[in-house]
Formats: structure tokens, C-alpha cells, sequence
């Protein structure tokens, strides 16, 4: 069989699949195909090579199940099987708090790399590696700060690493110069970032409130769900938000692209000079009225419902905006 | 053992062949074939889940005039490797100690 009638088979038997997901494992196959002409096999060896299409539909249809859940079901229940002690790993500067009512956390930095994760007691820990940082407890909030303006470079790997346990804490306050921040895990009220140069990204979050704001780097979020609003500004980076919710979503950025995937918000506003907006709201489009304003590039979306009580307003100069929906 | 451990395990498999360079679909069968059996049709579904779970990021490159799909690990992802890797140092301790209590 030639790589042209084993794609035209394939396509046939996965017709039941959406066209998106159809067209990526199609593409898939053929570049496949491609790379083994590419190795020195024939057309036919290639396709031949793949075996049979009953068996990779077979292997597509298979039961979806979650990478989270086998990570909950078999390796979190691993957690301190046995009691003797780990061994700690050696670092500088350990500082434990004990958890209080309306804790809140800020930390100004120049150079430190930050990570806030999900503690596996109920114990606020703080991690410094290799630094003169001070962190104490005043007043229902601990403090970290690092002066230290030394320069290490780029790809400095000096960091702070504070663990939370799962308990919502009251305020995340950040300030940084140049360092990411990485945040797992965490449940707060107010969060709010701000940074000179340097990423930001937020998995498995819940707030009430976060502002995000960097001058040049990314900022990513993915699988967070905020009461209230978001509010994300960067200058020179891209936003890319995956599996969002909240009530009121503001994204702003001057050079980047503006990503929003399984993103839902009752009013959407996000604004670009440079850059594309790409967008899939998980919400049917006649919920919605839609404003979108471009100035030299392509606008790509439905109409929605100028009765729509949710509000879309996207704006870009040079870039296209892409809009769709998804229930 | 369990498919669903087994699924499990190769996905994380896949997800550390991408921890120190990123690599496209018939490379990433081609390294990791090596080691453990694997076809074309075995790893679609797993890339699709890793991407599916922020794991990993999908960009394209042009190759020879045309498009190739590159798959890059993801901060996620690089801490779902390492608590993995901390979570079973618990399963070694159990072999460990099973291979003591029963060693002729």
C-alpha cells in the first residue's frame, strides 16, 4: 500500500473523530512516513512498517483515561510506605512556620529564582539555596527578601523554594527583578506577581484575585480557577492561559501572542499590538457579545448575540485573531 | 501488571526520553525502541495525553521544505519526572528490603 491510500484508509476509519484530532493524527502518520522515506525505506516499507491500520485505530480508540489519575493512584499512595527517614536534601537555608490563620507570604527579590509549592504537612517551609536572603514572621505574614544584587548571569540558578501546605493561605505578594516564578499547587486568596525580567507560570491554582504582570517574559497559566478576576500584563512576552476559569479575564501584552484554550470568563478583554489572539471558550457563543478590533490582520470568529449578557473584547494591530467556542 | 500502570509508566517513559532535548515522532520511537518496546501507534496516544496535561508543548519546525512537529518537555512536566522519581525511591526501599529478607 503507497502512503497516499494508507492515509486515505486511515482518515476513512477514524471518520468518527473530530476533524481538529483527526487532521493531528493524520499529520502524524505522514510525517512519520516521510521520515522513514527520509531514512532510506520505500513507500511501501514505510507504510508497511507502521502495521496494520486495524491495529492503530485500535490503539486511538482505546478507553481514555487521565495521566493524573494514575499518578493519584499509584504513585501518591507511595508517600511513606516506610518509617525510617529520608535524608534531607543538604541545603543552606531551611526555615519552618507553623501554619496560622490568614497567612500571607511576600517576597521581594532581585535575583532568585521562586517556587511556591504544596507542602506535604502543614508546615510552611522555605528553602534558600546559596544566599543572604532574610525570612522571618511578622504580623501573620512571612517575609523573604533578597537583596542580593550580584550578577550572576543568565541561567542563574539561585533559588527560593516555599512550600505551602494545601490550607488556603491569605495573600501571595512577589516582586522580582530578574528570576521566574513557578507556582504549583496553591490555594490563596490574593495573589499578585510582579516582575522586571522573567516567566511566570501557575499550574493547579485557586484564587480569589491575580495579577500577573512582567515586563519580558511568558507568562503561562494552566488549570486555575479564580473567583474573581484575572489580570495579566507583559511587554515584550506571550500569555498563554489552558483550562482557566474566572469571572473577568484581562490579558495585555505589546509584542507577544495572546493564547486562551478551554479558557471560561463572563468578560474577556485582551488586548495586542504585535501580536495574535487565538481563542476557545468553553461556553456556548450565543452567551456572548463579541468585539473585536484589528487593524491590519484577519479576524476568524463567529458572530455571537449583541444580547449576550457575557462580553468578548479582543483587540491587535498587526496579528489575526482567531475566536471559537466550545460547549 | 495493571494496564493502567503500565500506561502509567510509559508515559513517563516517553515524558524523560524529552527531559534533556526535544525530539519529533519517528525519533522519539526510533531512541526509546531501544529500551522498550514501542511502536508509532503506541506513542500517539501518549504524547496526546502529556500534551493533554500541560506536560509537554508542541511546536512545528521546517525540515527539508516541510512542516515537522517537535515535542517539548514543560516546567510541568519536569516536576511531574522529579516527583515521580522521589514517590518511587519508597518502591526501591521495598525491593530493597524484600531482597535482604530473602537473600540465600
Amino acid at each position: 500500500m503507497n502512503k497516499e491510500m494508507f492515509l486515505y484508509e486511515l482518515d476513512r476509519r477514524i471518520s468518527y473523530i473530530d476533524i481538529d484530532e483527526r487532521c493531528k493524527i493524520i499529520n502524524f502518520y505522514s510525517e512519520i512516513i516521510q521520515d522513514k522515506i527520509d531514512d532510506g525505506l520505500s513507500e511501501v516499507e514505510a507504510v508497511e512498517s507502521l502495521g496494520s491500520i486495524n491495529d492503530i485505530v485500535n490503539e486511538i480508540s482505546k478507553d481514555e483515561y487521565s495521566f493524573q489519575t494514575f499518578i493519584d493512584k499509584y504513585i501518591t499512595p507511595l508517600k511513606n510506605i516506610f518509617k525510617t527517614d529520608f535524608e534531607e536534601e543538604n541545603v543552606q537555608n531551611c526555615f519552618e512556620f507553623k501554619y496560622m490563620d490568614n497567612l500571607s507570604i511576600n517576597v521581594s527579590s532581585e535575583k532568585l529564582n521562586i517556587i511556591l509549592e504544596k507542602s506535604n504537612n502543614d508546615n510552611i517551609k522555605v528553602e534558600v539555596d546559596n544566599s543572604d536572603a532574610s525570612v522571618y514572621c511578622q504580623a501573620n505574614c512571612i517575609y523573604i527578601k533578597d537583596e542580593n544584587d550580584s550578577f550572576f548571569g543568565f541561567g542563574n540558578k539561585n533559588y527560593v523554594k516555599i512550600l505551602i501546605p494545601g490550607k488556603k493561605i491569605n495573600n501571595i505578594n512577589l516582586s522580582n527583578e530578574s528570576g521566574n516564578v513557578e507556582i504549583y499547587d496553591v490555594s490563596a486568596n490574593i495573589i499578585s506577581l510582579k516582575l522586571d525580567h522573567g516567566n511566570i507560570c501557575m499550574y493547579n491554582g485557586v484564587c480569589n484575585e491575580i495579577t500577573l504582570e512582567t515586563e519580558a517574559g511568558e507568562i503561562i497559566m494552566n488549570n486555575c480557577k479564580v473567583d474573581n478576576g484575572i489580570f495579566i500584563e507583559t511587554e515584550c512576552g506571550n500569555i498563554s492561559l489552558s483550562d482557566v476559569s474566572s469571572l473577568s479575564l484581562n490579558t495585555k501584552t505589546e509584542a507577544g501572542n495572546i493564547q486562551l484554550m478551554n479558557v471560561y470568563s463572563k468578560d474577556v478583554i485582551s488586548k495586542t499590538e504585535l501580536g495574535n489572539i487565538n481563542a476557545l471558550i468553553s461556553d456556548n457563543e450565543s452567551n456572548y457579545c463579541i468585539d473585536i478590533d484589528v487593524e491590519l490582520g484577519k479576524i476568524n470568529s463567529p458572530l455571537g448575540n449583541t444580547n449576550g449578557t457575557n462580553k468578548i473584547y479582543f483587540s491587535t494591530e498587526l496579528g489575526n485573531v482567531n475566536l471559537d467556542f466550545k460547549n | 501488571m495493571d494496564i493502567q500502570l503500565k500506561r502509567g509508566l510509559l508515559d513517563i517513559l516517553i515524558l524523560a526520553s524529552l527531559y534533556k532535548v526535544d525530539s519529533y515522532g519517528y525519533k522519539i520511537v526510533k531512541d526509546v525502541s531501544l529500551h522498550i518496546s514501542i511502536t508509532e501507534s503506541t506513542l500517539y496516544p501518549i504524547l496526546k495525553r502529556l500534551e493533554l496535561n500541560g506536560c509537554v508543548e508542541v511546536y512545528t519546525k521546517e525540515y527539508n521544505g516541510r512542516l515537522r512537529k517537535y515535542y517539548k518537555i514543560t516546567h510541568l512536566g519536569i516536576k511531574k519526572i522529579n516527583d515521580f522519581k522521589e514517590e518511587w525511591k519508597e518502591v526501591i526501599k521495598v525491593y530493597k528490603y524484600i531482597e535482604g529478607e530473602t537473600h540465600e
